[in-house]
């Protein structure tokens, strides 16, 4: 996760205000010139420049995950003959739904030519079905029975991912057609020495839209504070090596190196550098650097 | 011999003025061939090699493709040096020869060396040579748009996708074809490409991975032949048919049959109409378009190219769907025919005036006729001469034909043979019998053919000294120069020929021996005057001194300029923003550009290309846009008198408003020929040569920190070589290892989700389009969760990016430059108020003392102080040696030195009036000056030599000295004032005109017409003294 803290600023700030770097680190006279320009207001509007403050804002950080969707191993059933014997009776179809309680099947003890009823011992749906009268009952799962009105959703977690996540945080959790939202139950080791680690949550399909196996996205909430100094990422560019806003006051824009902490891509923690209330350029923030860089460009091609 | 040929001519009249004929033909015929272009091609020989590599960042482009393209032509026979470029996606290699070089030869052997080479190149890169055209190569250009509210057969709006399928596969198939057209070049617009963007999700759930989708579209998208059967006698061929041909059919490609059940393209991905990812945009009066381009070949007229382009255009337009508008935007056809017809009418009227003060002067309509068809012959002649030596029409070569000039020779001769003529009419009391009139035209002719000849002669090489500039300046006026000696010796040959010829066949009747009025009144003036100067000789002689010593100190106040510039008529504007820009914003931000140009009521169209087109002749980066600024004929201007320059100082004011751009304002034909040439265009560059970016970076900055110490430095500059944000996947091996992927499986993976993968063509007709696979576009967008991007596992699952490699961003080469097969960078200054030698002298010291260059680096000194010197050092010896020749040719015409030194004192006389004519209409001293200033020593000197000879003549006959003075003087007073008046007069209206491309030819009307005046005086009035004076005591020889 470390290049993220440091890189990802950046990646963003491009992403948003198009690529954007310094003339070169070399060009120690840049920083001579002072890193301001003056804008009209209705130039400034005219170009889409867009300001905000600097103040208080949720930052919500998201880790991207894969997994599958599975059915609790508590809520399926393989219904077995508790006696070896012959199948008299069975009173389901693949497809049913049974209470528990319900009856499945009936079976004529081979010990004792006794007939004992097998009844459901979940609330579920009838899968599978291996038994017909008269067939012999063995050792052989008879009925499959699944109660799906729950689901675990089970999220591959890799190494990189691990640090930051962590049972409780919230994650939505989502198919090509579906969305829900849902929290991190446990996290465990995956089997099979895979190297990654699974993480668990339960999802409600008591509608039925979700079933075992399909492929889901889960996008974990792995932070979601308030920070009281937060600026838009898409104000951020950078100046000589520096990363900072722009600064409006009136019609002159100023370049204001800052200390940025945590982002979520969308904003970013101002740690330092600016005051609660300051007014900054957070949209088409590349404009402003590229009019105060312009005198040191030349056509060099 | 002269006398021979003067005899035959007159012998045989008939057959010499039947020769006219010839000349006539031969004229006519080559006004046919000339090439006729508005200015000079100034382009060196060079041809670019051009590399396109879709992905290749600057640094893999030049170890990869600029490196051994360069390698492999080292050593090519004339090769004066190559000088390459390595940026994003393309690379290309320039290859200068020496003059002189044969363009084509020099194309073939380069193919022959690529061709070597092919198999070093990556696969599916293939180096192509630049259009065979040269900086006035882009003679027109076009834009391509669609009518508000025009749909497609499907009921869409035409998007730029669409517009650019029309330009490549409607227009410019048929552009291609017209004669003279090497290239028709698109920018703007989106090539079309259908795009499947797999979900990576969908593509998990499947254990698909980016790759089975590619492969999966390459197994499906072929037509085979399958030969033939022949049944009942007949032969029917036999083909299968598996091309895709619609989105629907790409959609139903089945990627993989897990269990059965097919999973088709559908189901993991979007099939669509997508955008290629372009290097270059095209947008014009603020909205984004697709800019066509037709570039000529070289050597050909751009005027009737540039016409033919356009007829074709207009039949082009019957072809297109409804509501597609094809708007020409730029010909070159408006420029040419309005400097032609300034050149025409400039020639056109001098000629008139000269026809005319004949006339008056003469006093004999045949005698003026006869010198004045000189001027069509030798205008035809020039022309045959031009073609035979390959210099085009322009308004260079053009410009300083003066038919005073011309005449000067045949005025002498016709001049002499009328006086002559009447003279000897009055002795003998009527019309002279056929034998006794060819007698005294031979005589007349006799007598002034030698120092007419010489005089021409000396004109002709006062302009040897512009052989001798090279480079630049070269290119520009050695047409002009060409043109001058072959309109002079032509002129030459008809005095010798024709003109005695016409004369004894026409001068046939009465010839008055009474003098016209206008030369009875400048006599009557004249003499009374000269016998007053006379007495007060050493008055008059100290104050000519005055005036050329006051002159002299003059000239040096004048200010300087290289050559004035032609004006095109049109305006280009190079919006220049900081590296890394993107294309879209970078589009974004010309659209404000324009807006703001077109507030101007004065501009009729504006339109900008923006980064690179498809053939890469002019590779710029997206921060760079190239905006042309079509302004409405004068007379449509709010205020026609509104000069140029108050105009781009207006528009300078309102664009420096508009945020984040640098603006350069140039014209269209100077722009590309700065592209092409693209040396060091300041006073001083100092190139350094290495192999290591980062240590070129830091001793470029040390060098740089030296230039502006050193005083004199302005406008110092260190060339960016950095500053493009890049952001680079690095794998980690081990973690690669462990899930079992290879870096190249990552590399394919990233490339093909960020780039996309090529997977194929689709055929539409004729048209073909690429078949691409990439990922959605708004995932390829989100650089900040490129680390959650999944990449598919051989054994199936997968792994997010961010575990096997990591992504860093910082800033990359920009682009890579080299010279001469080496990475270097440059240090460029300008100097103010310092000598450029010593400044150079100084900033090498310097260098030298504070800079200490690591192994394997090294330095070069270049700029156009090299130029300069170079020019210097050549002028100061051929100048001179120029001058001594003049004397020569003198010594020769007149037989002793005194004499000689004495016509030679009208030089700097001459000089005086063309420096005084040039401050008094604040002009600038430049090179087209500096030639008119070498015309003039040659007509100051012609002047001369023709009344110094005719004195001494009547002094040898007898008469004392100043007797002689005063009566020679007199008598060479009508020719040297028809002389002096036709050599002026035939370039006033070239010092007036205002049309365009009268700038260029301008300041050499103005010197010249300055230098007659005074050089007239000075023959009419200080040369009789000096004559006198320096002759004092002597006697006759």
């Amino acid at each position: 996760m470390k290049w993220k803290q440091q890189v990802a600023l950046v990646c963003l700030a491009l992403a948003f205000g198009g690529p954007a770097w310094a003339a070169g680190d070399d060009h120690e006279d840049e920083h001579e010139d002072e890193p301001i320009t003056t804008i009209s207001p209705e130039v400034a509007k005219d170009h889409g420049i867009v300001t905000d403050h600097v103040g208080p804002a949720t930052l919500r950080r998201t880790v991207k995950t894969y997994g599958r969707v599975v059915v609790p191993s508590s809520r399926i059933s393989h219904i077995r003959a508790r006696f070896g014997g012959l199948i008299t009776d069975v009173a389901v179809d693949v497809g049913d739904t049974v209470k528990a309680g319900d009856l499945l099947a009936t079976v004529e003890a081979n010990t004792s030519l006794k007939q004992y009823q097998i009844k459901a011992p979940i609330n579920g749906l009838v899968t599978q079905r291996h038994a017909n009268a008269g067939e012999f009952a063995d050792e052989q799962a008879l009925l499959t029975l699944v109660d799906a009105s729950e689901l675990w959703v089970e999220l591959r977690v890799f190494e990189g991912q691990l640090t930051d996540i962590s049972t409780g945080q919230i994650v939505t959790i989502s198919s090509a057609t579906q969305r829900t939202d849902s929290v991190i139950q446990t996290i465990l080791p995956s089997m099979d020495e895979h190297p990654f680690v699974i993480a668990r949550t339960h999802i409600n399909n008591s509608t039925g839209v979700w079933g075992p196996g399909m492929f889901v996205e889960g996008d974990v909430v792995v932070e979601e504070t308030e920070i009281p100094l937060a600026i838009r990422t898409s104000g951020l560019q950078t100046m000589g090596d520096e990363l900072g806003v722009f600064v409006q006051e009136g019609d002159r824009y100023e370049f204001k190196p800052l200390s940025i902490g945590r982002s979520d891509g969308r904003i970013s923690e101002v740690l330092n550098g600016a005051a609660s209330g300051t007014q900054y350029v957070a949209g088409n923030s590349f404009l402003i650097k590229a009019d105060i860089e312009k005198s040191n460009v030349e056509d060099d091609h | 011999m002269i006398d021979s040929i003067l005899k035959s001519a007159i012998e045989r009249r008939y057959l010499f003025v039947s020769m006219v004929l010839v000349v006539v033909g031969l004229g006519v015929w080559s006004y046919r061939e000339l090439p006729i272009d508005a200015v000079p091609d100034i382009t060196n020989i060079q041809v670019q090699i051009n590399t396109e590599a879709p992905g290749y960042s600057p640094l893999e482009t030049e170890q990869r493709i600029t490196y051994p393209v360069e390698t492999a032509l080292a050593g090519l026979p004339n090769l004066a040096y190559t000088r390459s470029l390595s940026r994003y996606g393309l690379s290309q290699v320039t290859v200068v020869f020496e003059e002189g070089t044969d363009l084509y030869f020099a194309r073939s052997l380069i193919n022959e060396r690529l061709g070597a080479i092919s198999s070093i190149l990556p696969n599916g890169l293939e180096p192509e040579m630049g259009p065979i055209s040269t900086g006035l190569g882009e003679i027109f250009m076009y834009t391509v748009s669609a009518e508000p509210g025009a749909v497609d057969d499907t009921g869409r709006p035409y998007d730029a996708v669409a517009l650019r399928e029309i330009q490549d596969w409607i227009i410019k198939p048929q552009l291609s074809l017209v004669p003279g057209v090497i290239e028709v070049n698109s920018i703007g617009g989106y090539d079309k490409q259908y795009h499947v963007t797999p979900f990576p999700e969908k593509l998990l759930a499947h254990d698909l991975s980016i790759d089975s989708v590619v492969d999966a579209l390459r197994r499906n998208n072929e037509n085979r032949g399958a030969g033939f059967v022949e049944t009942g006698g007949q032969q029917i061929l036999v083909r299968s048919q598996g091309q895709l041909t619609s989105i629907g059919d790409i959609a139903q490609v089945v990627i993989a049959i897990p269990h059965g059940n097919p999973i088709r393209v559908s189901d993991v991905a979007e099939v669509a109409i997508g955008r290629e990812l372009r290097s270059g945009a095209a947008t014009q009066d603020g909205h984004e378009t697709v800019l066509g381009t037709a570039m000529m070949l070289v050597g050909e007229n751009s005027r009737t190219v540039a016409a033919a382009v356009a007829e074709k255009l207009s039949e082009v337009r019957t072809t297109l769907p409804a509501g597609i508008v094809l708007d020409s935007v730029y010909t070159r056809t408006s420029l040419v025919d309005k400097t032609i017809a300034t050149v025409r009418t400039n020639l056109l009227e001098g000629a008139l005036l000269v026809i005319a003060v004949l006339m008056l002067l003469l006093g004999n309509w045949r005698a003026a006729l006869i010198t004045a068809a000189v001027i069509p012959l030798a205008m035809l002649a020039t022309m045959f001469g031009m073609v035979r030596t390959g210099v085009s029409a322009n308004l260079m070569s053009l410009g300083a034909l003066d038919f005073g000039l011309i005449v000067d020779g045949a005025v002498i001769i016709v001049e002499n043979a009328t006086r002559r003529l009447a003279l000897a009419q009055k002795t003998n009391g009527g019309l002279l019998p056929l034998r006794q009139r060819l007698d005294v035209v031979y005589d007349a002719t006799r007598e002034v053919i030698k120092p007419s000849l010489f005089g021409v002669a000396i004109i002709t090489v006062v302009y040897i000294p512009i052989f001798a500039l090279t480079g630049i300046e070269g290119k520009m006026f050695h047409p002009m120069a060409a043109t001058v000696v072959i309109a002079l010796t032509s002129a030459m040959l008809f005095s010798l020929t024709v003109v005695p010829a016409a004369v004894a066949l026409f001068m046939n009747g009465r010839v008055a021996e009474r003098e016209s009025r206008a030369i009875q009144l400048a006599k009557r003036a004249y003499e009374p005057a000269l016998k007053q100067l006379l007495k007060v000789r050493w008055v008059v002689l100290s104050g000519a001194l005055a005036v050329v010593t006051s002159a002299a100190w003059l000239a040096t106040t004048l200010g300087a300029e290289f050559i004035p510039q032609l004006d095109e008529g049109d305006l280009t504007i190079q919006a220049i923003r900081i590296p890394g820009t993107g294309l879209e914003q970078s589009v974004q931000m010309q659209k404000k550009v324009e807006a703001a140009i077109n507030s101007f009521p004065e501009v009729e169209t504006t339109f900008a290309r923006i980064g690179t087109p498809e053939v890469a002749t002019d590779p710029m980066p997206p921060s760079i846009a190239d905006g042309f600024v079509i302004l409405k004929e004068r007379d449509d201007w709010p205020d026609p008198d509104k000069s140029k320059h108050e105009l781009i100082e207006q528009m300078e004011d309102v664009l420096r408003d508009v945020p984040g751009n640098n603006y350069e304002f140039t014209q269209p034909i100077q722009m590309r020929f700065n592209e092409l040439i693209s040396g060091v265009r300041s006073d001083l560059g100092v190139k350094i040569f290495g192999d290591d970016l980062d240590e070129l970076n830091r001793i470029g900055a040390e060098v740089l920190e030296v230039l502006e110490a050193t005083p004199g430095a302005a406008d110092t500059r260190v060339e960016q070589l950095t500053g493009l944000p890049m952001m680079t996947v690095i794998p980690k091996r081990v973690a690669l290892a462990r899930y079992g992927l290879t870096v190249e499986e990552l590399q394919d993976m990233v490339a093909a989700s960020f780039g996309g993968e090529e997977a194929g063509l689709i055929y539409e007709g004729d048209r073909r389009f690429k078949l691409a696979v990439r990922l959605p576009e708004e995932l390829r967008q989100d650089l900040y969760r490129m680390g959650s991007l999944p990449l598919a596992l051989p054994g199936g699952g997968y792994v997010p990016l961010s575990e096997v490699a990591e992504p860093v961003l910082a800033p990359a080469p920009n682009q890579v430059s080299r010279e001469n097969g080496k990475r270097r960078i440059v240090v460029t200054a300008n100097v103010r108020d310092r000598d450029l030698g010593s400044f150079v002298a100084d900033v090498q010291d310097r260098i030298a003392a504070n800079v200490t260059l690591p192994p394997g680096y090294w330095l070069n000194y270049g700029g156009t102080f090299e130029q300069l010197e170079s020019a210097t050092q050549r002028l100061s010896i051929v100048v001179p040696i120029t001058l001594a020749l003049v004397l020569g040719l003198l010594l020769m015409g007149v037989g002793n030195l005194r004499d000689s030194l004495v016509i030679f004192s009208g030089v700097p006389f001459a000089l005086t009036g063309g420096v005084l004519a040039l401050w008094l209409r604040d002009m600038p001293l430049s090179i087209s000056a500096g030639v008119g200033f070498i015309a003039l020593s040659g007509i100051a000197v012609l002047n001369g030599l023709v009344m110094v000879t005719f004195i001494r003549q009547i002094w040898r006959d007898g008469l004392d000295l100043a007797e002689s003075v005063m009566r020679g003087a007199l008598t060479r007073l009508r020719p040297v004032l028809m002389t002096a008046l036709v050599a002026s007069l035939g370039f006033v209206p070239m010092a007036l005109n205002t049309t365009t491309g009268a700038e260029v030819q301008r300041p050499l009307a103005t010197v010249v017409i300055g230098g007659i005046i005074s050089s007239t005086i000075l023959t009419l009035v200080v040369l009789p003294l000096l004559f006198q004076w320096v002759n004092k005591g002597n006697r006759a020889r």
